[in-house]
């Protein structure tokens, strides 16, 4: 539409004279409702009426995420929409329901939601805010609590939280993460979409991501051939190598990091040279390791180094990222706000990684993935884990304008549960399709879950 | 829906009423329909009227199928004509629940490695490209909520494009009616579990630009005496009453002396000459607002001489409140990380309207820096930038301008007035929380446009 023509539809439309009013009240249905007492200004009650976790024997599974127990948190709302999540995704979290009764029941999720809880705590340049009901705490203290730490919901550290912060605000804790998640779930439901659409809002979205096959931490030089080679033959276009000891099947002990570089240089080479491949040591290297390593990644064209040294290692990071020419990404690690904006500001990661338990659950991690891509930067969640775990990251993943990437678990089978009835699998392209479910997406086949549900704790 | 399986629901379910809902289409579980069914444009004769902005009596509607009407006034920033032509087909049909938050300021990127050249779905290069400058329209530029071509004008560094003024005052309106859908002022729903929202700001005075030097003293006095705890300059053209002509800066700065005289030490002065210096000037006045205390200095050049606000920024002590001008998230992820900005500062309709304005006051606070959205318009000009700063943890002033009398309007009954502390209250009604008086608004209603 060009502007002239929007301004002669303009001048046309005042010709005729339409009767003011709300003629839209008058509409048949709304009016009938309102007779019956549902205001059309209603939502369904979302007040949370109810919560309580389902233990769940998870006895015979394979756990990616070592503290994962078989608890499945519930969220009930009046209007008898239930939110999940599952425990131990990324900390034991014990005592949530002990946490949760207090702290949730009886409050709407509307008023709970987006849970930004890790803020900067600053409470007002001049002094005036002192007057506002909540204590002055302090603009940067360590430990202060006031907005973003001292509500009845993102309440101050309390046991179990176990986050490191640099005084720029608490991120919500685990508790409160494994709740964000299960009110999302909620609120998706409650509007009838997905939670990725819903995050999304006026952005359009991807309904698709590409997989990258994640390989787990392999024991032997000699385990990364045959395991990247099975990725590719089932369809995925992408692998990962997590390394483990970095020793060959047979000989000698040798240096970690060397038997990683050989690792490196074999995969690539069975895989050929337009296949993706990327590396995370989770933070094993020392910075002389990682440079070396790095330049090896550089030369053989891998897409991606991740964690390379210990994340709070900010200056090595600094150098690593101004040596190498591949994207160093960074995050997982990181639980704070504050500590994000500091390592973009000073170029300490290339990438933002992210773990959504660590960020305060979907809400935080938005904030997280926007951060980054106000400054131009990629986001990638992490997926690791259970079917919800990998649902959350995948709504996250779908709905941040800069998230690209899919990380399967390899082999994809380690994150399947009984309980849910879908499996995350790729389809022939090496493409992971969104839900259409409303919430997480994922629904859980009630019957299995009964009967492998130990008990319900209230 | 499938969720009414969950156990705890069936009591709900049973409830009479919601049954008898259910009979006449309305689901218990569902959301009021927030389908937008019309928009229109009720055109008002605002003669008599003083607008601080280029407000010309359009008062844009958008309508929902449960019949929850959200407003906002058009002419805040931009004088945006040819709105109903743009909101008919970007509007009517969707979901208020799919369009918020309207996020539409992205960085444009498009896949790294290529693979999802073809996750839009619909069929284009395979291939565009990670960082290319003049991207295909796609996610962040392209959809049909963010029309970059029609109006737009806004400047941006190919960081994205901020929904234009088009979609800004779509945005305010459709928090409006969400805020009408769940019964919450919009603040309320802003700030979320945050609990940091606050109930009540301190406003400070905000003058407009006065003809002479002399002007400025009388007025901190009048508004120091009506309650406000905090004036700001708007500087004129800095001439004496009577005189012989002077140098504009120099002339401010004897305002900023007679000022400061006048409401003495313990008062908050702030100044804001709009762009109006060049570097030099602006480091002589900042120095002795340095001197006198002065609690900021905003504007003080043209935002787009970063270079020169990065200068200020370290050469002077007071903190420099930049942001207006700032049409892209990415400029200001450029601002403040290279020091080009103390204290961001936004005008939501140049930033997408309230989706937008959030997301530039919590980039704000992810670096530890304040925001202060201004003020400066009609009741719902300051009524949303009012929720941005309550729900905001960084952000603690509400700028009233000065004589408050300036914001009244023919067809709202509430006037922006401090209470004895200094404070302005939050609403308590829901949506931007300032009812339109309707008797009042149909009486200098000319037409209604749709």
């Amino acid at each position: 539409m060009k502007s002239d023509t929007s301004r002669r539809g303009f001048l046309a439309g005042s010709a005729g004279f339409a009767a003011a009013g709300l003629a839209s009240l008058a509409h048949p249905v709304a009016a009938a409702a309102q007779s019956v007492g549902v205001r059309p200004g209603d939502l369904p009650d979302l007040t949370i009426k109810e919560v309580k976790v389902y233990v769940v024997d998870i006895s015979k599974i394979h756990k990616l995420n070592s503290p994962e127990s078989g608890e499945l948190i519930s969220i009930v709302t009046n209007s008898g929409i239930e939110g999940n999540y599952t425990l131990g995704d990324r900390n034991a979290t014990t005592g949530w329901l002990e946490w949760a009764k207090p702290n949730l029941v009886g409050e709407s999720i509307v008023d709970l939601l987006p849970t930004l809880t890790s803020t900067t705590g600053m409470k007002g340049p001049a002094g005036f805010d002192a007057a506002q009901p909540r204590p002055l705490a302090g603009s940067m203290g360590r430990g202060a609590t006031g907005p973003g730490s001292g509500t009845a919901f993102g309440g101050p550290a309390i046991a179990g939280s176990g986050l490191s912060t640099r005084g720029g605000g608490s991120w919500p804790n685990y508790y409160t993460a494994a709740a964000d998640v299960a009110m999302w779930d909620i609120l998706g439901k409650a509007v009838n979409r997905p939670i990725y659409k819903i995050l999304s809002g006026g952005t359009p979205t991807k309904d698709k991501l590409m997989a990258y096959a994640s390989s787990q931490h392999l024991p032997t030089v000699e385990d990364y051939v045959p395991d990247a080679l099975k990725a590719k033959s089932l369809g995925y276009r992408a692998y990962k190598i997590h390394p483990g000891g970095g020793q060959h099947a047979t000989g000698p002990a040798i240096p970690s990091y060397i038997g990683h570089m050989e690792e490196i240089r074999q995969v690539r080479k069975v895989v050929g040279d337009e296949f993706v491949l990327m590396h995370d040591p989770v933070q094993s290297y020392g910075r002389f390791e990682a440079m070396t390593v790095g330049r090896l990644l550089d030369d053989l064209n891998y897409a991606w180094f991740e964690d390379p040294i210990r994340t709070t290692d900010q200056e090595g990071l600094i150098q690593l990222c101004a040596a190498l020419n591949l994207p160093i990404h960074v995050g997982e690690f990181i639980y704070s706000i504050a500590d994000f904006a500091e390592y973009i500001k000073r170029d300490a990661l290339d990438v933002v990684r992210l773990i959504a338990d660590n960020v305060g659950g979907i809400s935080g991690a938005m904030r997280v993935g926007l951060l980054a891509d106000a400054h131009g930067l990629e986001c990638t969640p992490h997926n690791w884990g259970n079917v919800p775990d990998m649902a959350l990251h995948f709504h996250v993943e779908l709905a941040l304008p800069n998230a690209y990437w899919f990380e399967m678990p390899f082999p994809a089978e380690y994150a399947d549960r009984l309980y849910y009835k879908d499996k995350f699998r790729i389809d022939a392209e090496g493409f992971v399709h969104a839900p259409t479910e409303p919430g997480l997406g994922y629904p859980i086949d009630h019957d299995i879950l009964d009967k492998m549900t130990l008990r319900i704790d209230r | 829906m499938a969720v009414t399986t969950a156990t705890a629901g069936l009591g709900v379910l049973a409830d009479p009423a919601a049954a008898a809902a259910d009979s006449v289409g309305v689901k218990a579980g569902d959301l009021p329909n927030l389908t937008i069914k019309e928009v229109k444009v009720y055109v008002t004769d605002l003669t008599g009227y003083h607008s601080l902005n280029g407000e010309r009596g359009e008062l844009i509607s958008i309508v929902t199928e449960s019949g929850i009407e959200g407003n906002y006034t058009l002419g805040n920033r931009n004088q945006t004509p040819g709105w109903l032509d743009w909101a008919k087909p970007t509007l009517v049909g969707k979901s208020v629940v799919d369009l918020l938050p309207a996020l539409t300021s992205t960085s444009g990127m498009s896949g790294s490695y290529g693979f999802n050249g073809q996750l839009n779905g619909a069929p284009g290069p395979r291939y565009t490209g990670g960082n290319t400058f003049h991207r295909p329209p796609g996610r962040g530029n392209g959809s049909a909520f963010d029309t970059a071509e029609v109006g737009g004008g806004l400047m941006t560094r190919a960081g994205g494009n901020w929904p234009n003024w088009y979609a800004a005052a779509a945005d305010v309106c459709m928090w409006d009616i969400l805020g009408k859908a769940v019964n919450r002022p919009i603040y309320k729903l802003l700030s979320g579990g945050c609990g940091a929202a606050k109930d009540k700001i301190v406003a400070y005075a905000s003058s407009t630009h006065h003809q002479a030097i002399e002007d400025y003293a009388p007025e901190v006095v009048r508004a120091k005496a009506d309650g406000f705890k905090g004036y700001k300059i708007h500087p004129g053209s800095g001439q004496h009453n009577k005189g012989s002509v002077i140098q504009a800066y120099v002339g401010h700065m004897e305002e900023i002396r007679q000022v400061r005289q006048a409401a003495g030490d313990e008062f908050m002065l702030a100044h804001d000459p709009v762009q109006m210096y060049n570097r030099y000037e602006a480091m002589k006045v900042g120095r002795l607002l340095d001197e006198l205390d002065y609690a900021w200095f905003e504007d003080p050049i043209r935002t787009t001489d970063m270079d020169g606000l990065i200068e200020l920024c370290r050469e002077l002590t007071l903190p420099l409140h930049v942001g207006e001008f700032l049409y892209s998230i990415s400029d200001f992820a450029e601002y403040i990380s290279k020091g080009a900005l103390d204290v961001a500062r936004l005008i939501a309709d140049n930033v997408g309207g309230i989706s937008g304005s959030m997301r530039v006051g919590l980039l704000a606070d992810a670096f530890g820096l304040e925001c202060t959205p201004h003020n400066w318009g009609n009741p719902l000009d300051l009524a949303l930038h009012f929720h941005l700063e309550l729900a905001l943890p960084n952000a603690a002033w509400f700028e009233a301008p000065y004589p408050p009398e300036l914001s009244d309007h023919p067809y709202f009954n509430y006037k922006f007035r401090p209470d004895a502390d200094g404070y302005i209250h939050a609403p308590t009604e829901p949506g931007l929380g300032y009812p339109i008086d309707r008797a009042a608004l149909d009486k200098i209603t000319k037409r209604i446009d749709r």
